[in-house]
Protein backbone atom coordinates (compact mmCIF):
# COMPACT_ATOMS: atom_id res chain seq x y z
CA UNK A 1 0.00 0.00 0.00
CA UNK A 2 1.22 3.28 -1.47
CA UNK A 3 2.64 5.51 1.73
CA UNK A 4 1.58 8.66 0.17
CA UNK A 5 -1.58 7.55 -0.92
CA UNK A 6 -2.95 6.82 3.04
CA UNK A 7 -1.24 10.03 4.15
CA UNK A 8 -3.70 11.64 1.48
CA UNK A 9 -6.80 9.50 2.62
CA UNK A 10 -5.99 10.40 6.60
CA UNK A 11 -5.77 14.21 5.95
CA UNK A 12 -8.48 13.72 3.77
CA UNK A 13 -10.94 12.18 6.27
CA UNK A 14 -9.63 14.06 9.49
CA UNK A 15 -10.45 17.43 7.30
CA UNK A 16 -14.22 16.25 6.10
CA UNK A 17 -14.40 14.80 9.71
CA UNK A 18 -13.46 17.97 11.32
CA UNK A 19 -16.36 19.77 9.31
CA UNK A 20 -18.64 18.02 11.66
CA UNK A 21 -17.42 20.14 14.60
CA UNK A 22 -17.55 23.55 12.56
CA UNK A 23 -21.63 23.14 11.28
CA UNK A 24 -22.42 24.62 14.69
CA UNK A 25 -23.43 28.53 13.96
CA UNK A 26 -23.34 29.27 17.26
CA UNK A 27 -20.85 27.16 19.14
CA UNK A 28 -18.28 30.01 19.32
CA UNK A 29 -20.86 32.43 21.44
CA UNK A 30 -21.94 29.42 24.02
CA UNK A 31 -17.97 28.75 24.37
CA UNK A 32 -17.27 32.24 24.90
CA UNK A 33 -20.20 33.05 27.50
CA UNK A 34 -19.30 29.89 29.26
CA UNK A 35 -15.62 30.60 29.05
CA UNK A 36 -15.97 34.28 31.10
CA UNK A 37 -18.41 32.55 33.57
CA UNK A 38 -16.25 30.28 34.58
CA UNK A 39 -12.72 33.03 34.68
CA UNK A 40 -15.76 34.95 36.84
CA UNK A 41 -16.74 31.91 39.35
CA UNK A 42 -12.70 31.32 39.33
CA UNK A 43 -12.30 34.89 40.58
CA UNK A 44 -15.33 34.39 43.13
CA UNK A 45 -13.09 31.21 44.00
CA UNK A 46 -9.71 32.82 44.80
CA UNK A 47 -11.95 35.28 46.53
CA UNK A 48 -13.68 32.21 48.68
CA UNK A 49 -9.99 30.41 49.03
CA UNK A 50 -8.40 33.51 50.94
CA UNK A 51 -11.24 33.64 53.05
CA UNK A 52 -11.33 29.77 53.96
CA UNK A 53 -7.31 30.05 54.46
CA UNK A 54 -8.40 32.77 56.99
CA UNK A 55 -10.55 30.79 58.58
CA UNK A 56 -8.65 27.37 59.20
CA UNK A 57 -5.63 29.66 60.51
CA UNK A 58 -8.31 31.40 62.93
CA UNK A 59 -9.88 27.88 63.94
CA UNK A 60 -5.74 27.20 64.65
CA UNK A 61 -5.41 30.30 66.56
CA UNK A 62 -8.06 30.99 68.62
CA UNK A 63 -9.40 27.69 69.89
CA UNK A 64 -6.80 27.07 72.71
CA UNK A 65 -3.37 26.67 73.28
CA UNK A 66 -0.87 25.51 70.74
CA UNK A 67 2.17 23.46 70.49
CA UNK A 68 4.07 23.81 66.76
CA UNK A 69 6.30 20.44 66.70
CA UNK A 70 7.44 21.19 70.33
CA UNK A 71 9.51 24.55 68.81
CA UNK A 72 7.35 26.61 70.71
CA UNK A 73 3.80 28.55 70.49
CA UNK A 74 2.39 29.79 67.79
CA UNK A 75 0.68 32.83 67.74
CA UNK A 76 0.02 33.49 63.90
CA UNK A 77 -0.54 30.91 60.92
CA UNK A 78 -0.30 32.37 57.45
CA UNK A 79 -1.67 30.71 54.19
CA UNK A 80 -2.25 30.85 51.16
CA UNK A 81 -2.61 28.55 47.89
CA UNK A 82 -2.65 28.90 43.78
CA UNK A 83 -5.50 29.12 41.61
CA UNK A 84 -3.17 27.38 39.29
CA UNK A 85 -2.80 24.78 41.20
CA UNK A 86 -6.57 23.30 41.40
CA UNK A 87 -7.06 20.00 41.13
CA UNK A 88 -10.51 18.73 39.59
CA UNK A 89 -10.10 14.64 39.55
CA UNK A 90 -10.22 12.93 42.78
CA UNK A 91 -7.85 10.31 41.75
CA UNK A 92 -5.17 13.03 41.11
CA UNK A 93 -6.30 14.31 44.84
CA UNK A 94 -5.54 11.56 46.15
CA UNK A 95 -2.19 10.90 44.42
CA UNK A 96 -1.45 14.60 46.00
CA UNK A 97 -2.41 14.00 49.49
CA UNK A 98 -0.64 10.78 49.46
CA UNK A 99 2.54 12.17 48.34
CA UNK A 100 1.70 15.47 51.07
CA UNK A 101 0.99 13.24 53.84
CA UNK A 102 -0.27 9.78 53.37
CA UNK A 103 -1.78 9.31 56.91
CA UNK A 104 -4.18 11.81 56.04
CA UNK A 105 -7.74 9.97 55.77
CA UNK A 106 -9.97 12.03 52.83
CA UNK A 107 -13.27 10.27 50.93
CA UNK A 108 -14.46 10.77 47.91
CA UNK A 109 -18.42 10.98 48.83
CA UNK A 110 -20.39 11.19 52.41
CA UNK A 111 -23.47 10.01 52.24
CA UNK A 112 -25.48 12.59 52.68
CA UNK A 113 -24.91 13.00 48.83
CA UNK A 114 -21.61 15.55 49.32
CA UNK A 115 -19.28 14.47 46.57
CA UNK A 116 -15.68 15.46 45.81
CA UNK A 117 -15.23 18.91 44.26
CA UNK A 118 -12.38 20.43 43.84
CA UNK A 119 -8.81 20.45 46.21
CA UNK A 120 -5.97 22.92 46.29
CA UNK A 121 -2.16 22.61 48.03
CA UNK A 122 -2.20 25.26 50.85
CA UNK A 123 1.04 26.72 52.31
CA UNK A 124 1.39 27.49 56.00
CA UNK A 125 3.67 28.80 58.09
CA UNK A 126 3.44 29.47 61.59
CA UNK A 127 5.36 32.24 63.90
CA UNK A 128 5.64 32.82 67.28
CA UNK A 129 5.18 36.40 68.94
CA UNK A 130 8.88 36.92 68.35
CA UNK A 131 8.00 36.32 64.50
CA UNK A 132 10.28 33.08 64.47
CA UNK A 133 8.98 30.28 62.04
CA UNK A 134 7.65 28.00 64.52
CA UNK A 135 6.58 25.06 62.15
CA UNK A 136 5.88 25.28 57.97
CA UNK A 137 3.82 22.66 55.87
CA UNK A 138 2.39 21.99 52.80
CA UNK A 139 -1.66 20.35 53.02
CA UNK A 140 -3.85 19.92 51.25
CA UNK A 141 -7.90 21.16 51.36
CA UNK A 142 -10.31 19.04 49.84
CA UNK A 143 -13.57 21.22 48.88
CA UNK A 144 -17.06 18.99 48.30
CA UNK A 145 -20.35 20.04 47.21
CA UNK A 146 -24.06 18.84 47.27
CA UNK A 147 -26.27 20.08 43.76
CA UNK A 148 -23.65 21.67 42.52
CA UNK A 149 -23.42 24.90 45.81
CA UNK A 150 -23.25 24.71 49.39
CA UNK A 151 -19.49 23.89 49.46
CA UNK A 152 -17.67 22.25 52.60
CA UNK A 153 -14.25 22.08 52.76
CA UNK A 154 -11.34 20.02 54.63
CA UNK A 155 -8.39 21.14 56.23
CA UNK A 156 -5.76 19.22 57.74
CA UNK A 157 -2.33 20.67 59.85
CA UNK A 158 -0.14 18.84 61.46
CA UNK A 159 1.48 22.14 62.68
CA UNK A 160 -0.97 22.47 65.42
CA UNK A 161 -2.09 19.96 68.13
CA UNK A 162 -4.83 22.43 69.56
CA UNK A 163 -7.32 22.04 72.43
CA UNK A 164 -10.67 23.03 71.35
CA UNK A 165 -11.76 25.82 73.32
CA UNK A 166 -15.62 25.75 74.32
CA UNK A 167 -17.45 23.64 71.28
CA UNK A 168 -21.07 23.93 70.82
CA UNK A 169 -21.34 20.53 70.66
CA UNK A 170 -19.01 17.12 70.78
CA UNK A 171 -19.42 13.68 69.76
CA UNK A 172 -16.98 10.93 70.75
CA UNK A 173 -16.42 7.88 68.71
CA UNK A 174 -15.37 4.36 69.63
CA UNK A 175 -11.92 5.27 69.51
CA UNK A 176 -12.22 7.61 71.73
CA UNK A 177 -11.66 10.79 68.91
CA UNK A 178 -13.79 13.63 69.78
CA UNK A 179 -15.20 15.31 67.49
CA UNK A 180 -15.96 19.18 68.38
CA UNK A 181 -18.32 20.95 66.45
CA UNK A 182 -18.58 25.47 66.83
CA UNK A 183 -19.34 28.00 64.81
CA UNK A 184 -17.70 30.97 64.49
CA UNK A 185 -18.21 35.23 63.36
CA UNK A 186 -15.59 35.97 60.71
CA UNK A 187 -14.70 39.44 59.98
CA UNK A 188 -13.06 40.14 56.71
CA UNK A 189 -11.17 43.33 56.73
CA UNK A 190 -9.10 45.28 54.94
CA UNK A 191 -5.56 45.77 55.96
CA UNK A 192 -4.92 48.13 58.81
CA UNK A 193 -7.99 47.74 60.49
CA UNK A 194 -8.27 48.62 64.30
CA UNK A 195 -10.47 46.39 66.32
CA UNK A 196 -13.06 47.51 68.78
CA UNK A 197 -12.68 46.55 72.42
CA UNK A 198 -15.84 44.53 72.20
CA UNK A 199 -14.35 42.59 69.25
CA UNK A 200 -11.05 41.53 70.57
CA UNK A 201 -13.13 40.22 73.80
CA UNK A 202 -14.80 38.22 71.45
CA UNK A 203 -12.18 37.41 69.91
CA UNK A 204 -10.36 35.83 73.23
CA UNK A 205 -13.53 34.01 73.26
CA UNK A 206 -13.13 31.98 70.33
CA UNK A 207 -16.59 33.71 68.99
CA UNK A 208 -14.81 36.13 66.57
CA UNK A 209 -12.41 35.87 63.38
CA UNK A 210 -10.66 38.84 62.25
CA UNK A 211 -8.92 38.23 58.96
CA UNK A 212 -6.96 41.32 57.33
CA UNK A 213 -6.67 41.34 53.84
CA UNK A 214 -10.13 42.13 52.38
CA UNK A 215 -11.21 45.20 49.81
CA UNK A 216 -14.08 46.08 52.09
CA UNK A 217 -15.49 44.97 55.59
CA UNK A 218 -17.53 41.40 54.91
CA UNK A 219 -19.16 39.33 57.84
CA UNK A 220 -19.94 35.69 57.36
CA UNK A 221 -20.48 33.35 59.91
CA UNK A 222 -18.89 29.66 59.64
CA UNK A 223 -19.44 25.77 61.01
CA UNK A 224 -16.61 23.71 61.78
CA UNK A 225 -15.71 20.61 63.20
CA UNK A 226 -12.32 19.84 64.81
CA UNK A 227 -10.66 16.37 65.78
CA UNK A 228 -7.44 15.25 66.09
CA UNK A 229 -6.38 11.77 64.81
CA UNK A 230 -2.69 10.42 64.79
CA UNK A 231 -1.13 14.20 65.52
CA UNK A 232 -3.57 15.60 62.45
CA UNK A 233 -5.71 18.27 63.61
CA UNK A 234 -8.60 17.85 60.99
CA UNK A 235 -11.35 20.54 60.62
CA UNK A 236 -14.75 20.61 58.31
CA UNK A 237 -15.62 23.89 57.95
CA UNK A 238 -18.59 25.68 56.26
CA UNK A 239 -20.11 29.33 55.22
CA UNK A 240 -23.60 27.61 54.75
CA UNK A 241 -25.93 28.20 57.29
CA UNK A 242 -28.18 25.69 55.84
CA UNK A 243 -26.12 22.56 57.87
CA UNK A 244 -27.12 21.77 61.18
CA UNK A 245 -24.86 20.48 63.71
CA UNK A 246 -25.45 16.39 63.48
CA UNK A 247 -25.04 16.58 60.00
CA UNK A 248 -21.42 17.92 60.21
CA UNK A 249 -20.71 15.97 62.82
CA UNK A 250 -22.03 12.72 60.97
CA UNK A 251 -19.49 14.00 57.55
CA UNK A 252 -16.88 14.55 60.11
CA UNK A 253 -17.42 10.73 61.71
CA UNK A 254 -17.47 9.18 58.14
CA UNK A 255 -13.70 10.55 57.60
CA UNK A 256 -12.53 9.82 61.48
CA UNK A 257 -13.74 6.69 60.69
CA UNK A 258 -12.76 5.65 57.02
CA UNK A 259 -9.76 3.51 56.27
CA UNK B 1 -2.34 43.62 15.51
CA UNK B 2 -0.27 40.65 15.26
CA UNK B 3 -1.06 37.38 17.62
CA UNK B 4 2.86 37.90 19.39
CA UNK B 5 1.40 41.42 20.45
CA UNK B 6 -1.93 40.24 21.29
CA UNK B 7 -0.77 37.13 23.20
CA UNK B 8 1.45 39.84 25.24
CA UNK B 9 -1.54 42.28 26.51
CA UNK B 10 -3.12 38.84 27.25
CA UNK B 11 -0.22 37.97 29.58
CA UNK B 12 -1.16 41.58 31.23
CA UNK B 13 -4.60 41.25 31.80
CA UNK B 14 -6.22 42.87 29.02
CA UNK B 15 -9.54 41.12 28.22
CA UNK B 16 -10.15 42.51 24.58
CA UNK B 17 -6.78 40.64 23.68
CA UNK B 18 -7.96 37.71 25.43
CA UNK B 19 -11.37 37.57 23.44
CA UNK B 20 -9.44 38.27 19.86
CA UNK B 21 -7.00 35.37 21.04
CA UNK B 22 -10.68 33.31 21.26
CA UNK B 23 -11.37 34.20 18.55
CA UNK B 24 -8.46 32.97 16.08
CA UNK B 25 -7.89 30.39 18.06
CA UNK B 26 -11.60 28.76 18.44
CA UNK B 27 -12.98 27.37 15.47
CA UNK B 28 -9.61 25.48 14.52
CA UNK B 29 -9.54 24.49 18.19
CA UNK B 30 -13.31 23.18 18.66
CA UNK B 31 -12.26 20.89 15.28
CA UNK B 32 -8.80 19.28 16.82
CA UNK B 33 -10.67 18.62 20.27
CA UNK B 34 -13.24 16.89 18.03
CA UNK B 35 -11.27 14.58 16.48
CA UNK B 36 -9.24 13.58 19.53
CA UNK B 37 -12.50 12.94 21.79
CA UNK B 38 -14.57 12.20 19.19
CA UNK B 39 -17.08 13.44 20.94
CA UNK B 40 -18.62 16.66 19.93
CA UNK B 41 -20.03 17.45 23.42
CA UNK B 42 -16.91 16.64 25.37
CA UNK B 43 -15.03 18.99 22.53
CA UNK B 44 -16.90 22.04 23.70
CA UNK B 45 -15.81 21.88 26.92
CA UNK B 46 -12.10 20.65 26.25
CA UNK B 47 -12.05 24.06 24.30
CA UNK B 48 -13.65 26.14 27.26
CA UNK B 49 -11.46 24.77 29.83
CA UNK B 50 -8.03 25.39 27.62
CA UNK B 51 -9.49 29.42 27.49
CA UNK B 52 -10.04 29.70 31.01
CA UNK B 53 -6.38 27.68 32.03
CA UNK B 54 -5.10 29.79 29.55
CA UNK B 55 -6.12 33.28 31.09
CA UNK B 56 -5.65 31.64 34.36
CA UNK B 57 -2.15 30.67 34.09
CA UNK B 58 -1.09 33.20 31.46
CA UNK B 59 2.02 34.02 33.33
CA UNK B 60 3.50 30.97 33.34
CA UNK B 61 4.00 31.95 29.46
CA UNK B 62 7.36 33.02 29.14
CA UNK B 63 7.86 33.05 25.67
CA UNK B 64 4.52 34.92 24.24
CA UNK B 65 5.83 33.72 20.51
CA UNK B 66 5.34 29.92 21.65
CA UNK B 67 1.48 30.55 22.70
CA UNK B 68 0.52 27.98 19.39
CA UNK B 69 2.40 25.61 21.21
CA UNK B 70 1.58 26.22 24.76
CA UNK B 71 -2.58 26.19 23.67
CA UNK B 72 -2.29 23.00 22.29
CA UNK B 73 -0.53 21.33 24.73
CA UNK B 74 -3.00 22.89 27.12
CA UNK B 75 -5.94 21.49 25.03
CA UNK B 76 -4.36 17.98 24.54
CA UNK B 77 -4.09 17.48 28.21
CA UNK B 78 -7.76 18.67 28.65
CA UNK B 79 -8.41 16.09 25.87
CA UNK B 80 -6.37 13.19 27.33
CA UNK B 81 -7.98 14.42 30.95
CA UNK B 82 -12.08 14.10 29.33
CA UNK B 83 -10.64 10.19 27.08
CA UNK B 84 -9.82 9.08 30.91
CA UNK B 85 -12.60 9.99 32.48
CA UNK B 86 -14.63 8.57 29.59
CA UNK B 87 -12.52 5.53 29.57
CA UNK B 88 -13.09 4.90 33.28
CA UNK B 89 -16.97 5.50 33.30
CA UNK B 90 -17.81 3.77 30.09
CA UNK B 91 -17.12 0.35 28.59
CA UNK B 92 -14.55 0.61 25.64
CA UNK B 93 -17.50 -0.43 23.15
CA UNK B 94 -20.01 2.10 23.95
CA UNK B 95 -17.03 4.97 23.63
CA UNK B 96 -17.33 5.26 19.73
CA UNK B 97 -19.13 6.48 18.04
CA UNK B 98 -20.35 8.92 20.88
CA UNK B 99 -24.34 9.43 21.80
CA UNK B 100 -24.54 13.26 20.65
CA UNK B 101 -24.36 13.55 17.65
CA UNK B 102 -22.01 16.68 15.87
CA UNK B 103 -24.59 19.22 14.42
CA UNK B 104 -22.91 18.08 11.03
CA UNK B 105 -23.04 14.67 11.11
CA UNK B 106 -26.49 13.60 9.57
CA UNK B 107 -25.19 15.42 6.46
CA UNK B 108 -21.68 14.32 6.68
CA UNK B 109 -22.30 10.73 6.98
CA UNK B 110 -24.25 10.81 3.65
CA UNK B 111 -21.24 12.39 1.57
CA UNK B 112 -18.34 10.61 3.84
CA UNK B 113 -17.26 8.00 1.71
CA UNK B 114 -17.40 4.19 3.20
CA UNK B 115 -13.72 4.49 3.18
CA UNK B 116 -13.18 7.41 4.95
CA UNK B 117 -15.85 6.11 7.56
CA UNK B 118 -13.63 3.05 7.80
CA UNK B 119 -10.35 5.12 8.17
CA UNK B 120 -11.99 7.48 10.77
CA UNK B 121 -13.36 4.51 12.61
CA UNK B 122 -9.93 3.20 12.81
CA UNK B 123 -8.33 6.15 13.80
CA UNK B 124 -10.69 6.63 16.61
CA UNK B 125 -9.43 2.74 17.77
CA UNK B 126 -6.09 4.26 18.46
CA UNK B 127 -4.63 4.92 21.37
CA UNK B 128 -5.83 8.89 22.07
CA UNK B 129 -2.09 9.84 22.37
CA UNK B 130 -1.70 8.47 18.97
CA UNK B 131 -4.76 10.05 17.93
CA UNK B 132 -3.34 13.07 19.25
CA UNK B 133 -0.53 13.12 17.13
CA UNK B 134 -2.27 12.00 13.59
CA UNK B 135 -4.64 14.74 14.37
CA UNK B 136 -1.59 17.37 14.88
CA UNK B 137 0.31 16.00 12.22
CA UNK B 138 -2.40 15.80 9.44
CA UNK B 139 -5.01 17.99 10.32
CA UNK B 140 -3.75 20.46 12.74
CA UNK B 141 -0.17 20.81 10.09
CA UNK B 142 2.22 20.86 12.75
CA UNK B 143 5.57 20.03 12.94
CA UNK B 144 7.22 16.92 14.51
CA UNK B 145 9.32 19.09 16.50
CA UNK B 146 6.29 21.09 17.32
CA UNK B 147 4.21 18.17 18.32
CA UNK B 148 6.89 16.64 20.55
CA UNK B 149 6.77 20.12 22.66
CA UNK B 150 3.06 19.68 22.66
CA UNK B 151 3.32 16.44 23.54
CA UNK B 152 5.81 16.58 26.20
CA UNK B 153 7.64 13.66 24.44
CA UNK B 154 11.03 13.57 22.35
CA UNK B 155 10.92 13.95 18.66
CA UNK B 156 11.47 10.05 17.54
CA UNK B 157 8.42 9.21 20.59
CA UNK B 158 6.34 11.29 18.40
CA UNK B 159 7.71 9.60 14.89
CA UNK B 160 7.28 6.09 16.51
CA UNK B 161 3.53 6.96 17.27
CA UNK B 162 2.94 8.55 14.12
CA UNK B 163 4.73 5.48 12.44
CA UNK B 164 2.55 2.84 14.75
CA UNK B 165 -0.78 4.91 14.05
CA UNK B 166 -0.17 4.58 9.96
CA UNK B 167 0.43 0.92 10.39
CA UNK B 168 -2.56 0.09 12.36
CA UNK B 169 -4.69 1.91 10.01
CA UNK B 170 -3.05 0.49 7.25
CA UNK B 171 -3.62 -3.45 8.89
CA UNK B 172 -7.22 -2.35 9.60
CA UNK B 173 -7.93 -1.68 5.77
CA UNK B 174 -5.37 -4.03 4.30
CA UNK B 175 -7.90 -6.42 6.48
CA UNK B 176 -10.86 -5.11 4.99
CA UNK B 177 -9.75 -5.46 1.29
CA UNK B 178 -9.03 -8.50 2.12
CA UNK B 179 -12.63 -9.50 3.27
CA UNK B 180 -13.65 -7.90 -0.44
CA UNK B 181 -14.51 -4.49 0.99
CA UNK B 182 -15.02 -2.09 -1.69
CA UNK B 183 -13.82 1.03 -0.34
CA UNK B 184 -10.38 0.23 0.30
CA UNK B 185 -9.52 -1.28 -3.23
CA UNK B 186 -9.09 2.11 -4.93
CA UNK B 187 -6.27 2.43 -2.59
CA UNK B 188 -3.70 -0.42 -3.24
Amino acid sequence: MDNFILDNKIRETLDKKAEEAGADAFAAQRIRAKVYSKLEEAEHMKKRNWKKTAIVAAAICVLGSMTVLGLGKTVTVTGGSSHADIITSYEEAEAKQNSLDSQVKMIEKFANGYEFDYAVPVHSEGTDKDGNVTGKETTLRVSYVRDGAKEISLSVSRITMGEVGEPDAVLALEDGTELHYSTLVNKFVPVGYKMTEEEQKLMEEGKLNVAEGADEIEIMPSSSVIWVQDEITYHLFTFSQDMSADEMLAMAQEIAESE
Amino acid sequence: MEETELVKRMIDGDMDAFDRLMEIYQPKALRVAYLISASYADSEDIVQETFVACYLNRHGLKNPEAFKGWFYKTLSRNAWRVCRKKKREQPAEEIYPEEIEAPGEILSEIVMKEEETLIYEAICSLPVKHRTVLVLYYYNQMSIKEIAKVCGCLEGTVKSRLHHAKMKLKEILEQEESKGGSAWTILS
